[in-house]
């Protein structure tokens, strides 16, 4: 059914224009008003399009550099460990302190000058004007240790906040105020790279992978850890361990740092290897440093004085000539030479260290009492080649590869380079620069039956062996000569300073002593004195070397190895029969 | 399909007494709530707009939700924050205990510990005693040089060359 109409209100035509007209104005009102609408909403939209649309990227950048943060995951550095899985080099953490000035309050602000000061030992002067500028951020300390954070952190200062730093840490040595092995060691720089030493030389190992991540942060600057994306996990550092026996380290610096300074010496080293294996066992030197501390010292201060140093060897050269020309048959021990206390070659007299006449003298006797003439008449004996064959086979000139860090090495010259006056010097020991580490290796081979065993102090990087390299050099027959003939050097010749008490007959040794070139001229005043020798000699456990740079005792003689290094060598070896509980091998022959 | 009959039978059935029921519980109903919710009905237009409200209903149940797992996720988020913070300071305890551990048992610790204990060798270690040795260990430094006349070494140094099995052999010790 349809609804009725309602009717509109009859009117006339001119009341129908009136209200027309009435309803013109208001028409027009709601248009201004639609329009006036339409523009305040326009230009809001306007501004939003800019702001959501035009600006997006930049602004969204702006917010991302604010709120989200690309983080570094640290990996954590691996340990050092000695022979026995004692640490050498470890990790712990410390800390930087900051302070906030902003966001303390000046009624708090006595209390944490004074907090500060107390705890940190700062000035509180200087915390109360941080504090009065009003900064955002500001450094109190760097590498706070944690027992002091650890006070900061119960005392509960505003403003102040605490940050992790890993810090590398090394245990104390034999020389007061000195870590231990540190010129082996090394150190970690603030950036975390190893430098000298294994912790350069396996700082690729050592280190492993920091990993990465981003992650929101809250207004406040916290992390919201919820919101870590893309992120690769840090790859921890392998740990390594040496060969190094950290007891007779300590025993080792200590006895150096007594040599160097009872003889007035510029500095002093030892080196001691395992016949065997080839491990090092004792690397120390003196002066050292504190590895805790390396900012405190000069580059040249942290510079290994063992594998960094090339030097003159001297007359423990002459193990190596002597063994060279009796494996190449050109002579034995028992060969004799007529010495007069002084030989000529091109032209140049060479002088024995005494310039005694010697008369008519077995190659022993040479060795024994160190004569340069002897050791010239054996390389001319040999010849030219096969001297310098077994200067390259005993490992001069090569570097060692030891994993010590950086390691000093000078080529040997080319066959055709050598006048005769460089191979008869050479053949005691002057004009031929060496490293330590090579001296010492060349007689180790001597020691292990003629085979040359490659110097390592690397035992284990993570659970995998390090393999050195063997080769022979001499045969065992001439390693066997040559021990006997070195014997006779501390039983009867210039070795008798070191002498081991109850090895004095089971102990190989031979002294060295060469003069220091100081601008390109021998110098009559400055020597590198040196003792070298395996013990015990009929089963050699270890090979040491001493070596001490610039002995000041008022005279050559008294500058001599046999003075100088041999004492120290005993103490040493003292020191290692008591460690490894040797015994002598041979006992001293019944009388008829 | 329809039939006569069927549409016969729906005609009797609606004059039957249950028919009257039916029609007393549709007059019980109140006709201003019945009038309220055609309003309604027709206001809202529900019958042409009920499932865009349904669907901005769920779009803002979503909402909710999404927001209280965001409010619960950040709220999580800050516990594993504090919880990782916690496992940092751990860590760093751990370290440290290790270190320590190891100042304990350095070369240096035990010097020191023996020393305080008053254990240290009193005697320095000697050579071997009572056993004759054909080796004097007493002897001069090299032995008895070799001497000769000074014409001997004046020839020697001109020669300056080996002398092979010249001289007295000696036994290498």
């Amino acid at each position: 059914m349809a609804r009725p109409l309602r009717r509109r209100p009859s009117g006339s035509s001119a009341a129908r224009a009136a209200v027309k007209k009435n309803r013109e104005p208001s028409r027009m009102r709601a248009l201004i008003l639609l329009a006036g609408a339409v523009l305040l909403a326009s230009t809001v939209w306007g501004k939003l399009v800019y702001w959501q649309v035009w600006q997006h990227n930049r602004l969204s950048t702006l917010a991302n550099i604010q709120h989200v943060d690309s983080i570094t995951l640290p990996a954590t550095r691996g340990v050092i460990y000695d022979d026995e899985g004692r640490p050498l080099a470890l990790n712990t953490t410390v800390y930087d302190v900051t302070l906030s000035p902003q966001t303390v309050l000046p009624s708090q602000r006595s209390e944490v000058g004074s907090g500060l000061a107390t705890v940190l030992g700062v000035s509180a002067d200087t915390i109360q004007k941080e504090l009065a500028s009003g900064r955002v951020f500001y450094y109190i300390a760097h590498r706070v240790p944690m027992s002091q954070a650890q006070q900061l952190q119960r005392m509960g200062l505003p403003g102040v906040a605490l940050q992790g730093v890993p810090q590398r840490v090394y245990v104390p040595g034999g020389i007061d105020g000195d870590t231990l092995a540190a010129n082996l060691l090394g150190f970690v720089d603030y950036s975390g790279e190893g430098d000298r030493g294994v912790e350069q030389d396996y700082n690729s190992k050592l280190a492993g992978v920091n990993g990465e991540a981003t992650l929101y942060r809250d207004s406040e600057g916290q992390p919201i850890a919820a919101t870590m994306q893309n992120q690769r996990k840090p790859v921890n550092g392998t740990s390594v361990t040496l060969t190094l026996d950290s007891d007779l380290q300590y025993e080792a610096e200590q006895a150096v740092e007594q040599d160097v300074k009872l003889n007035h010496a510029q500095s002093g080293s030892a080196i001691i290897m395992d016949t065997h294996t080839g491990g090092i066992v004792g690397y120390a030197s003196y002066p050292s440093y504190n590895a805790n501390n390396f900012y405190d010292y000069s580059a040249s201060q942290t510079q290994d004085g063992i594998a960094s140093n090339l030097y003159e060897p001297g007359s423990v050269m002459k193990v190596v000539t002597m063994a060279g020309a009796i494996n190449a048959g050109a002579m034995s021990p028992n060969t004799v030479i007529y010495d007069p206390g002084y030989t000529t070659v091109q032209g140049q007299e060479i002088h024995d260290w005494d310039d005694a006449y010697m008369g008519n003298i077995t190659m022993t006797k040479v060795l024994e009492e160190s004569l340069n003439v002897g050791a010239i008449k054996a390389e001319q004996l040999e010849g030219k080649s096969n001297f310098l064959h077994y200067l390259q086979a005993f490992g001069f000139g090569e570097p060692t590869d030891a994993g010590v860090g950086e390691e000093a090495n000078v080529p040997l010259p080319a066959a055709s380079q050598w006048s005769p006056i460089q191979l008869a010097t050479a053949s005691f020991g002057q004009g031929v620069d060496v490293n330590m580490i090579q001296m010492v290796a060349a007689i180790n081979a001597i020691a292990n039956g003629g085979v040359y065993v490659q110097p390592h102090v690397i035992d284990k990087v993570g659970n995998k062996p390090f393999v050195p390299q063997e080769r022979r050099v001499v045969s065992a027959q001439t390693a066997a000569l040559i021990n006997q003939m070195m014997r006779s050097v501390v039983q009867h010749g210039s070795g008798y300073m070191a002498r081991v008490p109850g090895f004095q007959l089971d102990e190989a040794g031979k002294t060295g002593q060469s003069q220091i070139p100081i601008n390109g001229q021998y110098s009559l005043q400055w020597y590198w004195a040196s003792y070298v020798g395996f013990m015990p000699a009929s089963n050699p456990q270890f090979t040491m070397l001493i070596n001490v740079t610039r002995p000041n005792n008022g005279s050559i003689l008294a500058n001599d190895g046999y003075i100088v290094a041999g004492p120290t060598w005993a103490k040493i070896a003292e020191d290692i029969v008591r460690l490894w509980h040797l015994t002598p091998s041979s006992l001293p022959p019944t009388p008829n | 399909m329809v039939t006569s009959r069927i549409l016969t039978r729906r005609r009797i059935q609606t004059g039957r007494p249950g028919h009257a029921g039916v029609r007393s519980r549709q007059s019980a109903r109140p006709a201003l709530i019945q009038f309220a919710s055609g309003a309604a009905i027709r206001r809202l237009r529900l019958r042409t707009m009920g499932r865009v409200y349904l669907a901005g209903a769920v779009v803002v149940l979503l909402t909710l939700a999404y927001l209280v797992l965001g409010a619960g996720t950040t709220g999580a988020s800050y516990v594993l924050d504090g919880l990782q913070t916690q496992n940092q300071q751990l860590q760093a305890d751990h370290g440290q205990l290790v270190y320590e551990s190891a100042m304990m048992h350095t070369p240096q610790r035990r010097q020191q510990e023996a020393q305080q204990e008053q254990m240290v060798p009193d005697q320095p270690a000697g050579y071997l005693t009572g056993k004759a040795s054909p080796i004097n260990l007493d002897a001069p430094i090299g032995g008895a040089r070799a001497t000769g006349p000074s014409w001997w070494s004046f020839l020697g140094g001109v020669v300056g060359s080996v002398i092979q099995g010249a001289g007295p052999q000696r036994e290498a010790a």
